[in-house]
């Protein structure tokens, strides 16, 4: 068979499979046994009853047990103590927690998370173990990730400033304090582990900087297993050996100066959406703007312009305003941690684009999205790859911050269709700051992930101004 | 899987929640009152002959165990009956690696959403659902189909045919590849 004939054929038995218990679980009227039947089930519920059921112990089976018996009865009798351990080891920034147990779990309950006491003004997203403030949603909070414990388990965590022990409503717990610089306010700096002795888990908690440590502590406080069944447990992972490896070093990947995937503003690019359509797409002209009062305010995606309008980067005649901006060294986060080296004053900028899309296929594009960021893409001397300079904050956000004739909500990317032989012209735009403009780059209507800057098809324009 | 006292207690639990829905599931394949009735007597000798293996399943993997005994014993009979019919493809049953297998996780990682199976549900109306579940599900032939539900031959290969494009239209391009 071929693979994807046999990947269908598995598809449609897991769908039949699923119909099938469906099916199995839906209400029929009741039918009412045959007396004939009725007296076979009584004759089969008195053999259940009457006969032991039979185990066989073979000589290898009652050896077995007699060298288990052996090897539990010495720890079973400091059952009543400490039968869990926890090694802490701290080796500068990185911290190492081992939990070694000598009980052994055989996990054959299902445990939902019950939070008894949820911060004021707190809501939880979803059924997710996400909380966060109704002021600052799907940002900051807290969120939960509980562990299955197999034995012998080891957690790890980089940046680490400074750690204790302490006991949480009966639980012993570790609070981890971090030190790293993200962009942005909010940072998740502290991490706290909570060992559940008697279900065998750990519950590992992220918790951002916006709550605060009486509030987390109480919400921790009120934190438990509730017993339930398989259908209503909550998540868990389990611990792999391969799962604190430790990150492999980020590859750098380069785009030759040269490279003929190169194109200048100006120039039509031939390239195909979706692989089967022709299009001619043409950056006309780039504009940096240091003042959007005449731009069309509803064709702004809310979320970046939100951002620029609280931190009051955005007057409100339009004009882009400056502020300071601190340079930062990434630690390893074992030897070094994240480090302030340079602080100066930036311009906030608009970058505006007008770019033409030409169908030159037979039939109209229809679903088509505009979605690609800029890239800023610094020249080395292998060639040019993506800036890797890291800052506290910058008003360049990694989306598509304008866009005209755009659609709505979760479709902010989505355009009109284009009839075939239609050239129609587009503006959207980006914001920036005033370090970035000489280094922008517009990928052409790509759509897979975008990691080797010279992938096959994938097409550049230069719009550095 | 809550704990019973005694294996009679653990027995009458289970024909109380599973006793009606197992009739229906052999009804629907065999048509006839009295041999779904045999079948129903017929899966709890097989659970009890398994009974050392089952004791230790939880709630939902013994709805499976059920489901799936269920199936096999209705097929073998249904095909008793029918000697007559030749058959168009080969039917097997294969041993599904999960069977005895307790875990949480084999549920997490579906190729398939329960959205997506609630949109199937939807959509996939009668008659298509059972001639879905006859062709894919008890590995029936057409012909065999045909003939439990009374219709034509020609009319289960096409409402199989309009019955797997109902289930891609909804599970869409991520599984199927590009169209």
């Amino acid at each position: 068979m071929e693979k994807n004939e046999k990947h269908e054929q598995e598809i449609l038995e897991e769908v039949a499979n699923r119909i099938a218990e469906e099916e199995f679980d839906k209400e029929q009227e009741i039918h009412h046994f045959s007396s004939t039947y009725q007296s076979n089930k009584q004759n089969f519920l008195k053999k259940v009853s009457t006969k032991k059921s039979k185990t066989k112990f073979g000589l290898k089976r009652v050896l077995m047990i007699a060298i288990i018996s052996i090897v539990l009865i010495p720890t079973t009798i400091y059952a009543s103590k400490e039968i869990y351990q926890w090694i802490v080891t701290k080796n500068n920034y990185e911290l190492n927690l081992s939990l070694y147990d000598n009980k052994k779990y055989n996990h054959d309950h299902f445990y939902k998370l019950k939070f008894d006491y949820i911060p004021i003004d707190m809501i939880e997203d979803g059924d997710s173990n996400k909380f966060s403030y109704k002021g600052n949603l799907d940002s900051g909070g807290i969120s939960f990730v509980l562990w299955q414990l197999s034995g012998k388990d080891d957690f790890k965590e980089l940046y680490t400033k400074d750690y204790k022990e302490l006991t949480i409503n009966h639980h012993p717990s570790i609070v981890i304090k971090k030190n790293m610089m993200n962009s942005g306010d909010i940072q998740f700096d502290t991490i706290v582990y909570l060992f559940f002795e008697k279900e065998g888990y750990v519950l590992q908690a992220y918790i951002s900087n916006d709550v605060k440590e009486s509030e987390w502590k109480k919400m921790l406080e009120k934190v438990s297993l509730g017993e339930t069944n398989e259908k209503d447990a909550t998540h868990y992972g389990i611990l792999s050996k391969d799962l604190f490896k430790g990150k492999q070093p980020e590859k750098n990947y380069y785009l030759p100066k040269n490279s003929s995937n190169i194109h200048k503003i100006g120039d039509a690019v031939n390239t195909k959406v979706y692989d089967t359509q022709e299009v001619l797409f043409t950056v006309k002209s780039a504009t940096v703007m240091d003042n959007i009062k005449l731009l069309d305010k509803n064709n702004f995606n809310s979320n970046s312009y939100e951002q620029l309008k609280d931190k009051q980067l955005i007057a409100n005649d339009g004009e882009l305003l400056p502020f300071n901006q601190k340079i930062i060294k990434k630690g390893d986060g074992i030897q070094t941690l994240d480090e302030v080296v340079g602080e100066r004053k930036v311009k906030t900028k608009f970058v505006y684009l007008t770019v033409t899309i030409e169908n030159k296929s037979k039939k109209t594009i229809k679903d088509l999205y505009f979605q690609n960021r800029l890239y800023l893409l610094e020249d080395s001397k292998k060639g040019l790859s993506v800036a890797k300079e890291e800052v506290d904050f910058t008003p360049y956000s990694g989306e598509v911050d304008y866009l005209d004739r755009h659609g709505e909500g979760k479709s902010f990317y989505k355009m009109p269709d284009i009839k075939p032989g239609e050239k129609r012209a587009i503006k959207l735009g980006y914001f920036v700051d005033s370090t970035q403009p000489s280094k922008m780059f517009l990928p052409v209507l790509y759509y897979d992930d975008i990691e080797k800057l010279d992938a096959k098809g994938l097409e550049w324009i230069d719009i550095g101004q | 899987m809550k704990n019973h006292r005694t294996d009679k207690e653990f027995f009458e639990y289970v024909y109380d929640i599973y006793e009606q829905k197992i009739f229906y599931q052999a009804l629907s394949i065999l048509n006839n009152k009295e041999q779904a009735e045999d079948i129903t007597q017929e899966v709890f000798e097989q659970l009890y002959s398994d009974f050392e293996s089952i004791k230790k399943f939880n709630d939902l993997h013994l709805k499976k165990f059920i489901i799936k005994t269920t199936k096999n014993k209705s097929i073998d009979l249904y095909r008793k009956n029918n000697t007559r019919i030749k058959y168009l493809e080969t039917y097997k049953t294969k041993k599904n690696n999960n069977e005895e297998d307790n875990n949480v996780n084999d549920y997490v990682d579906k190729m398939i959403s329960e959205q997506e199976i609630l949109d199937i549900s939807k959509q996939l109306k009668e008659p298509y659902l059972h001639v879905f579940l006859y062709r894919v599900y008890y590995g029936l032939s057409n012909k065999e189909i045909a003939k439990i539900m009374d219709s034509k031959e020609a009319t289960v290969r096409k409402q199989f045919e309009r019955a797997k494009n109902i289930v891609k239209k909804v599970i869409g391009g991520i599984h199927y590849g590009k169209e």
